[in-house]
């Protein structure tokens, strides 16, 4: 069939990337577009392709006002901004002690070493509930030693579980999960992966299950999966 | 400017997507000289290049949740809300079709492709040049007047003075040698 030609799809995506396709041809690729899978796929590879031309374009910093205006727009800045400087200066205090202060509270909340972590992830995942909510955010990175790690965010949409334990488990191709340790309900943990499972991991299946405190008892999961995800490239 | 990793550009979509100012501030900051750059090129006025990277991150904060990793990403993602609402504004306006003198857009025409190179702070955009190098420079040039300035068939017909079938068949067979140097 002729949807079914891999050229025709490739040119149509680039052709509407690039804006020549109008009218009520550009209308029939939208459709085609959200309705097949390998057209998306081709819509997917022209966007991620053809945008690098947008690189090809010196930087220009925007005028201040520009930010000025976005703030306002959405948050109504710039009136919150003025009271907090008031309220410091009612208070007497110098924007020297400020500094200091803040120092203070930013080096005694300084948390102990994590493993050392050298190469930027290129791999992420996002796990998300049955409402799409993500929860967590991971990221995979190689530690100083070479080892494969995962860097976990929990996101502050987390529902809180004070009673129970969050465990993360691979779910690879056609076998059981696997435990890779329990999960902080907030802040950041990063988990070491075995280099045996680190190969594993990418074409695994994620996700994350409600356990009693401590963990599964019996090295599978035993409560609800509360979220799951995929790791992805960017 | 620095360029920002991807990684960390993720983890501010992600983080602006949950409602957090600073992250979109950081985003701001990281990616606004860039895409105001791009408004600049495409609209060739620097209120309206101004007005359209407000309008585009107006809706990058409230769609920051939606953002999809597989899709694409942060920056290309970022680059196609902003190019979008450029060409809202192009075709809003009266003689659209009008290019500035500085908007000839010939010098992607030249053989010789380095500036591009050197606004480049990607380092894939560099695969993508040396693939529009293969290109007849008529044919580079037609695909950068869609990219940057929306054009269309006919109305690249009328500006590089060429029957309609032969832009038609420029862009279809620069467009499949472009897929074909890049690959999967």
């Amino acid at each position: 069939m002729r949807y079914d030609n891999l050229q025709l799809q490739q040119q149509l995506a680039a052709e509407y990337i690039l804006g020549t396709l109008r009218g009520k041809a550009k209308a029939r690729y939208e459709v085609l577009k959200s309705n097949r899978l390998d057209w998306q796929q081709q819509y997917d590879w022209a966007t991620s392709h053809l945008n690098k031309l947008a690189d090809t374009v010196p930087a220009v910093q925007p005028s201040k006002i520009v930010w000025q205006n976005i703030e306002r727009r959405l948050f109504n800045a710039g009136k919150a901004d003025h009271s907090l400087a008031n309220w410091w200066r009612t208070l007497g205090i110098g924007t020297t002690a400020i500094a200091a202060a803040l120092a203070f509270i930013l080096v005694s909340k300084q948390p102990e070493a994590p493993p050392l972590l050298v190469a930027p992830a290129t791999q992420v995942a996002l796990l998300a509930g049955e409402d799409a909510k993500p929860a967590y955010m991971l990221n995979l990175v190689k530690t100083d030693k070479g080892a494969t790690a995962i860097r976990v965010n929990a996101l502050n949409t987390l529902k809180q579980q004070p009673d129970h334990a969050l465990e993360l488990w691979m779910i690879p191709n056609g076998h059981k999960p696997i435990s890779l340790g329990l999960l902080p309900q907030q802040g950041q943990k990063t988990i070491v992966v075995l280099e045996t499972l680190a190969m594993e991991l990418v074409h695994s299946g994620l996700a994350v299950s409600l356990e009693p405190v401590g963990g599964s008892p019996t090295g599978q999961p035993t409560g609800a999966v509360l979220y799951q995800g995929k790791v992805v490239d960017i | 400017m620095q360029t920002t990793t991807s990684e960390e550009l993720f983890r501010l979509i992600a983080l602006s997507g949950q409602g957090d100012r600073k992250a979109f501030s950081a985003l701001y900051d990281a990616t606004s000289a860039k895409l105001f750059g791009l408004s600049l090129r495409i609209l060739n006025r620097k209120d309206l290049a101004e007005e359209a990277l407000q309008e585009a991150f107006v809706n990058i904060w409230h769609h920051a949740q939606n953002y999809r990793p597989d899709k694409a990403n942060v920056m290309t993602w970022m680059t196609t809300i902003v190019r979008n609402k450029c060409f809202d504004m192009l075709r809003a306006m009266p003689h659209e079709n009008q290019l500035g003198d500085e908007q000839s857009f010939d010098d992607w025409a030249s053989e010789d492709l380095t500036p591009f190179e050197q606004a480049a702070e990607r380092s894939d955009t560099k695969a993508l040049l040396s693939c529009m190098q293969h290109l007849a420079p008529l044919q580079r040039q037609a695909i950068a007047l869609s990219y940057f300035h929306g054009m269309a068939h006919e109305q690249l017909s009328s500006h590089l003075v060429q029957p309609l079938g032969t832009i038609k068949t420029w862009l279809r067979r620069g467009l499949q040698s472009l897929k074909d140097c890049m690959g999967a």
